[in-house]
């Protein structure tokens, strides 16, 4: 639903007179555990990469990242701090005889989670409690959704408090006032520099520090008003018994490399099998990894939910984080060409075997003969576009036909179905117009559902599947916020593209 | 307060108590639109590059700005030579329309005639039932039609919400300004927003129980908005697309309006010769985007701006100016 002009008043008149105030907190067994981590981190040097070590760690910086963004006791079920002792108490087991120099450490900090799984303590709550809320807008904004509906109970129902995320701020509703769990810096600017509250209490621990936050997103720019309230000083996280620690230093650090290999890709396979194709790994919301065809022309629905609501069809490469990707669930692969299959009927499998027959030959030919023999035939036969890359998508799963048709006919004829070329070309027409339907079924399923629908649930979780009778049988569609990205591509298996894959949580927030 | 544009002085907005006065930052943006749209740098093009709290209304109300100050520029009235020229360029029976009053109707040019007694130069033209010869002086009443699909016989009205439009912008010409069709600005980014802020009667132009509500609409004339194939001032442009039509993206507005950073990064090389005015929503996670592109061609500019000088930046805007090599 677009902004009313009250609606954009509102949210000016929040940016022109936002009062943003630090408030610290401390618990020393927290603080204690929190330095602890780091210090193991420090001793271990190389060793913390060693497998002995990494879900040790992990598990560690997690619980620490859980326990200085969520205001819950801590020993509130939602931390399953006991599960965590026990996992890390129970891979330490032999460290006197694996590492023993590091054994002495490792058992202090078990010891420290332990004690921290048994303690009521409450800071980031207590502290939540005791803000002065003018106004019955409230809201209190967590980094992370996971633990959103355990605080709603915990802690914010009984207040009158609204749990909420960052993704979930982009509408164009105020409040009278928000707390903001953890330093500025965990959070993207915009929560405070285009607030949706007129007050924001950042409650943080105070042994973290938080670089200066400045509004500005220009060089050399005039700032109206005055020096803007979106402004706060940095905060040395220097508390006066003790070290602080740098708040990016909690930040979790995705292990893209494990997340990789759990799921079948490679990062240093240097042989082009053309089985395999390059792709871009990305992390969901909904707790699954999605790998996506990395290749030329590779395109994606994704959703924008802002200020304002925005449906594409984007390259692969330009899918960012906060943006909400569209997968199949309940089936293998994308979903466009299990529609394009449900659209084409009692012909569906003939053509698909069609498909694959020319393509199961291209490919044993480009192992037989090698990319360059087959681009040399290609060329030979008169294939006016026959390249390195146009030959991988040629031999793809996800490509159907060529663009043009003298390229079709020159595949065909190397290949050995010169004779059928036409026929196979018609056939191909067919399921390129089936996909060509699908795509604008799905499109017109994401506007009613997205565009025009209300998409409260989805912001809140990050993930909605949606079941519509035009696609009954194929399994539904996830709508899933994408929370991270692979900094590079990685090679994977042609079939393993647009498939939700589970993904370890300490892989992910470790 | 600025000395803002006095044109919208009297226009308002429906608030949550009634109809209230536009605020400072639409003010602001008001402003800025028509410092954008009379810059005319000697060398290079203008960039204005405003950080917003919210996107909303923003590029509504600065192409408002565009449209107005341009219409004021340079009216329909002092082109009539041109345009007489133009009309006569053009082959029997191309589809017209022909206003006069608040009346407009459609029909076809028949071609330009010398009299016999006077030897000055007419255009005729027919509409269903009538055959007209306009001199000169009168051939801005006859507007091309783009895309004239199936001739509308009957008269309709040229402006829609007279009421409105005369109180919103005193001392424009609301009947030229809706009969005649010029590219002034073009507007790049959501299209369904932008078209619904454009639609939306939520402003308001008159005083105490007089108020007469209406649209930017009808201020801002964009081409094909609400289905209608009326005269234009202005083209809306989706961000995402690959390429707008061609009269639009081979046109050279007075301004071009990009709403957001997708708007920008993708659009920003299309109107080279015109001045640029770059909207960024602060709360948008693209706005660094959108930032990194301004702050690059800012490094790089041909020289500062005082486009924005003696304009009281409200609070939560933040401005830039410079101007850029084209």
């Amino acid at each position: 639903m677009t902004a009313s002009m009250q609606d954009a008043v509102d949210l000016y008149v929040a940016a022109g007179s936002l009062t943003l105030d630090r408030v610290c907190v401390d618990d020393e067994g927290f603080r204690t555990f929190s330095l602890g981590v780091r210090e193991l981190q420090t001793r271990l040097g190389e060793d913390a990469t060693d497998s002995y070590w990494r879900p040790v760690l992990a598990r560690l910086r997690r619980v620490r990242w859980e326990l200085a963004t969520v205001p819950l006791p801590f020993r509130h079920p939602a931390f399953a701090l006991p599960e965590s002792a026990a996992f890390v108490t129970d891979r330490l087991r032999d460290c006197d005889r694996v590492f023993p120099a590091h054994a002495a450490a490792a058992r202090e900090i078990a010891a420290l989670l332990v004690e921290l799984g048994d303690r009521e303590a409450d800071p980031l709550g207590a502290a939540v409690r005791e803000l002065p809320w003018p106004g019955p807008a409230r809201v209190l904004l967590l980094r992370d959704a996971r633990h959103g509906s355990a605080v709603e109970g915990g802690l914010a129902r009984s207040l009158g408090i609204a749990v909420t995320t960052p993704a979930q701020l982009a509408g164009s509703r105020v409040y009278d006032a928000a707390a903001v769990i953890g330093p500025t810096s965990w959070f993207p600017r915009q929560v405070f520099t285009a607030p949706k509250a007129r007050q924001i209490n950042v409650v943080q621990f105070e042994w973290l520090s938080d670089p200066p936050l400045d509004s500005r997103i220009f060089s050399g720019s005039e700032m109206g008003g005055a020096a803007g309230g979106s402004a706060l000083p940095a905060y040395d996280g220097r508390p006066a018994h003790g070290a602080g620690l740098a708040s990016a230093e909690l930040l979790p650090v995705t292990d893209w490399a494990a997340i990789a290999s759990g799921t079948g890709a490679s990062t240093d396979d240097p042989e082009e099998r053309p089985d395999t194709i390059d792709a871009y790994l990305l992390l969901l919301a909904s707790e699954q990894a999605v790998y996506l065809e990395a290749e030329e022309g590779s395109r994606a629905y994704v959703a924008e939910l802002g200020s304002s609501k925005e449906l594409h069809q984007v390259a692969t490469r330009s899918i960012h984080p906060g943006t909400y990707v569209v997968n199949r669930v309940g089936g293998e692969g994308d979903y466009i060409p299990a529609i394009a299959d449900s659209l084409l009927g009692d012909e569906a499998p003939r053509l698909r075997a069609a498909q694959r027959r020319w393509k199961e030959r291209l490919r044993d030919l480009i192992r037989s003969a090698g990319i360059q023999g087959v681009l040399s035939r290609l060329k030979a036969a008169g294939a006016p576009r026959a390249s390195r890359a146009n030959l991988r998508r040629w031999a793809s799963a996800s490509s159907i036909r060529t663009e043009d048709y003298s390229d079709f006919a020159a595949l065909m004829k190397v290949i050995g179905l010169g004779v059928e070329a036409q026929e196979l070309w018609r056939d191909m027409d067919l399921i390129d117009q089936a996909h060509l339907r699908a795509g604008q079924r799905v499109r017109a399923l994401l506007v009613r559902e997205i565009l025009n629908g209300d998409t409260r649930q989805l912001e809140v979780r990050g993930w909605q599947d949606y079941d519509v009778e035009e696609i009954k049988g194929e399994g539904s569609l996830r709508v899933a916020r994408v929370e991270a990205r692979a900094p590079a591509t990685l090679r994977v298996g042609a079939r393993q593209t647009r498939q939700l894959l589970p993904v370890e949580r300490d892989l992910w927030q470790g | 307060m600025n000395d803002h544009l006095a044109p919208f002085g009297h226009l308002l907005y429906r608030g949550r108590s009634g109809w209230a006065p536009l605020p400072d930052w639409a003010l602001f943006i008001l402003d800025a639109g028509e410092r954008v749209a009379s810059s005319r740098p000697a060398e290079g093009r203008l960039v204005v590059a405003l950080s917003l709290p919210a996107r909303a209304f923003a590029a509504a109300l600065a192409s408002a700005s565009v449209v107005i100050t341009a219409f004021s520029d340079n009216p329909p009235a002092s082109d009539a030579a041109e345009h007489f020229d133009y009309l006569a360029s053009l082959p029997e029976g191309t589809a017209i329309t022909h206003h006069r009053a608040n009346s407009i109707q459609q029909g076809r040019l028949v071609g330009v005639e010398v009299d016999r007694h006077d030897e000055l130069p007419r255009v005729r033209i027919k509409t269903r039932k009538l055959d007209l010869l306009l001199p000169v002086g009168l051939c801005t009443e006859i507007q091309v039609i783009d895309n004239p699909g199936t001739l509308k016989v009957r008269k309709q009205k040229l402006v829609k919400d007279p009421e409105f439009l005369s109180r919103a912008i005193p001392g424009v010409d609301v009947v030229s300004l809706s009969a005649t069709t010029r590219l002034d600005c073009v507007i790049v980014g959501v299209v369904h927003s932008l078209e619904d802020e454009l639609l939306a009667n939520q402003f308001g132009a008159g005083e105490d129980e007089d108020v007469h509500e209406g649209s930017l609409l009808g201020i801002i004339r964009a081409r094909d908005v609400a289905g209608t194939k009326d005269a234009y001032r202005s083209a809306v442009i989706s961000a995402s697309s690959d390429d707008g039509d061609a009269p639009v993206s081979a046109s050279t507005p007075r301004v071009a309006v990009f709403d957001g950073a997708r708007a920008f990064n993708n659009w920003r090389s299309r109107w080279p010769d015109s001045n640029w005015l770059v909207l960024l929503d602060r709360g948008s996670p693209s706005a660094d985007d959108g930032a990194a592109a301004i702050n690059q061609g800012y490094a790089t500019r041909l020289g500062d701006s005082d486009a924005l000088a003696g304009l009281d930046v409200p609070a939560g805007i933040e401005t830039l100016s410079y101007l850029e090599r084209r």
